[in-house]
C-alpha cells in the first residue's frame, strides 16, 4: 500500500512529536519538516498535546540533596553559601560620609528587601528609587563640591575603622546576626552576607560584585526596623583583586539594630543618599 | 469546539514569574535557576521517576533537564510557550533516552550521548514550540481517560516508555500501519481537547 504526496509525512508528525519513530522515518521527516510550514505548525500543536500529557503525570518532590548537586552541575558552581572563610581584608581607604539626620522621606528600602527574601532570585523592575533620581543627583552635585572636605576626614576614619576591622571579633560574638545578600539589577551574579553585632559592627563580604570604574566606588547602607526607615551610610569600598571584598565597619552612630543591608555604586567618595538601585540587597529573617 | 477559555489567575501569575526567572537565568542568575528548580523539581521528577521507573535514573534527568536549562535559557522565546511545558517535555526526552541506553546496553547506563547510540531522540524541541495553561492540562487528563483502550493503551507505550512505532508493533502483535493510525488519532482527539491558546 503506497502513499503518495504529502500523505506520508501527515501520518509521521504525531510520531514524530512522541520521539516514536525509528531513524530511517524521522531523518525522512526532519528533511521534510525544514521545507513543509504545515507540518511545522501540525507539530507545535502536537507537541502542546505531549506536553500536556507530561504535565498531567502526578509530580513527585525529590530528595532534598538532589536541588545542591543539580544546581551545582547545571551552573558549575556549589551553590551553597554557608560558612565561607572571609578573605584577607582589602584596606583600602574607608571613607565615612557624614550622615547627620536621616532624610525624612527615604526610599522604603526595608519592604522591598523584605520582598526580596521572599522573592528570591526575581529581578527588580520596578525600583522605586528611580523615581527619586532626578533629585538624588542634584544632592550629588553638592556632594561633589564637598569631596575635599571627606578627603580630609579619611585620616581620622581609618583610625575609627582600624579599630574595628578585626573581622574575627564581630564574628565571634555572642550576639552576631547574619544578612545574606542577593545580587539585583546589573549584578545578579553577585551574593553576599553582612553580620553586624551592636557592640562590635558590621562584617560585610561580597562575591562577584564587578569592579568600578575609576571615579565610582561602592557605599555600604544599613537599614534600621521601621517601615519608613531611611538607609544610613555605613561607609565606602572597593572590589578586590581576586573579585571578593570584605569590609569591617563600626556600625552607624546612632543604629542599634540593622534590618536590611544593601550595597549600591556611588561616586567615589559615595554619596549623602543613595543615587542608583542597589546591587546586593538583603533583609535580616523575621523574627531574627 | 470548546469556546476561548481564559487562564486562571495564578496560571498567568505563575507563567510571569518562570518568563522572569528564564530571562535572569540567561543573565547568569544562579539563584533564578535555584528558584526555578524549587518550582518545578516535582513536576520533571515525577515524570522521570514514572518513565524510568528507577530513583537514581530519575536524579541524573532531573539534573540533565536543569543543566539544559542553564545552557539554553537565552533560546527561550516567551511570546509562545510556556517554560513549564517546555521543562515537562525536556524532561520526558531525557527520561526516554535513559530507559532506552539502558535496554541497549543493560549494564551500562552512561551519560546519554544524543546520536550515540540508535534510537536517542534528537528531536529536543525549541522552547518555543509548546504552549499550555493548566485548565489545558486539565483538558489533556480527562481526554487521555476517555480515549478507547485500544488508542490509549498504545499511546502509553510511545509516551511512557519511549517505544516506537515498530517495537510498539513488535510487542503488541498489531499491525504497524494500524499502530501508527491508532496513534495519530489518539493524539489528534488529545489535541481537540485543547482549548485554542489565544492569538498565536
Amino acid at each position: 500500500m503506497g502513499m503518495t504526496g504529502h500523505e506520508s509525512f501527515d501520518e509521521l508528525v504525531a510520531g514524530y512529536a512522541l520521539d516514536a519513530l525509528d531513524a530511517a522515518d524521522t531523518a525522512a521527516f526532519e528533511a521534510h519538516l525544514r521545507e513543509c510550514p504545515s507540518c511545522q505548525h501540525e507539530l507545535t500543536s502536537l507537541r502542546a498535546v505531549v506536553a500536556g500529557i507530561a504535565l498531567s503525570v502526578e509530580p513527585e518532590p525529590p530528595p532534598a540533596s538532589l536541588r545542591a548537586r543539580t544546581l551545582a552541575r547545571a551552573t558549575g558552581q556549589p551553590h551553597a553559601s554557608v560558612g565561607r572563610q572571609a578573605d584577607a581584608v582589602e584596606r583600602k581607604p574607608l571613607s565615612v560620609v557624614p550622615t547627620g539626620p536621616p532624610p525624612s522621606s527615604g526610599p522604603s528600602w526595608l519592604l522591598l528587601a523584605a520582598s526580596i527574601a521572599l522573592a528570591t532570585g526575581l529581578g527588580l523592575y520596578a525600583w522605586t528609587l528611580r523615581t527619586e533620581l532626578a533629585a538624588a543627583r542634584e544632592t550629588v552635585a553638592e556632594i561633589s563640591s564637598r569631596a575635599e572636605t571627606l578627603r580630609a576626614q579619611l585620616a581620622t576614619a581609618r583610625l575609627d575603622a582600624a579599630r574595628l576591622t578585626n573581622t574575627l571579633n564581630v564574628l565571634r560574638s555572642g550576639d552576631v546576626m547574619r544578612i545574606d545578600l542577593k545580587g539585583l539589577g546589573i549584578a545578579p551574579g553577585a551574593s553576599g552576607h553582612a553580620y553586624w553585632s551592636e557592640a562590635r559592627g558590621l562584617v560585610v563580604d561580597a562575591e562577584r560584585l564587578p569592579p568600578t570604574a575609576t571615579s565610582r566606588t561602592y557605599q555600604l547602607w544599613v537599614i534600621p526596623p521601621g517601615a519608613n526607615a531611611a538607609p544610613i551610610s555605613a561607609g565606602t569600598f572597593d572590589v578586590g583583586r581576586s573579585g571578593t571584598s570584605t569590609v569591617a565597619v563600626p556600625l552607624p552612630s546612632g543604629v542599634r539594630v540593622v534590618a536590611a543591608v544593601a550595597v549600591t555604586e556611588e561616586p567615589a567618595g559615595g554619596s549623602v543618599k543613595a543615587t542608583t538601585p542597589p546591587l546586593l540587597l538583603g533583609a535580616a529573617k523575621a523574627g531574627a | 469546539m470548546k469556546g476561548v477559555s481564559p487562564e486562571s489567575p495564578s496560571d498567568v501569575a505563575g507563567a510571569d514569574v518562570d518568563r522572569e526567572l528564564i530571562r535572569s537565568i540567561a543573565a547568569g542568575s544562579a539563584d533564578a535557576l535555584a528558584t526555578l528548580y524549587d518550582r518545578h523539581a516535582s513536576t520533571v521528577f515525577g515524570l522521570a521517576r514514572r518513565i524510568t521507573g528507577r530513583l537514581e535514573d530519575a536524579e541524573e534527568v532531573v539534573q540533565d533537564v536543569f543543566s539544559q536549562v542553564w545552557r539554553q535559557a537565552g533560546r527561550y522565546e516567551a511570546r509562545r510557550a510556556t517554560v513549564a511545558g517546555w521543562l515537562a517535555v525536556v524532561a520526558r526526552t531525557r527520561a526516554i533516552d535513559r530507559v532506552r541506553a539502558r535496554v541497549a546496553r543493560p549494564d551500562h547506563v552512561a551519560a546519554v550521548e544524543p546520536g550515540a547510540m540508535p534510537g536517542l531522540s534528537t528531536s529536543a524541541p525549541d522552547p518555543e514550540q509548546i504552549t499550555l495553561s493548566g485548565d489545558n492540562v486539565r483538558r489533556v487528563r480527562e481526554a487521555l481517560v476517555t480515549l478507547p483502550d485500544a488508542q490509549r493503551s498504545l499511546l502509553e507505550l510511545a509516551f511512557y516508555e519511549g517505544l516506537t512505532h515498530a517495537e510498539i508493533a513488535a510487542r503488541t502483535g498489531i499491525p504497524l500501519g494500524t499502530v501508527k493510525t491508532r496513534v495519530r488519532t489518539a493524539m489528534i482527539t488529545l489535541r481537540g481537547a485543547l482549548a485554542p491558546e489565544g492569538s498565536r
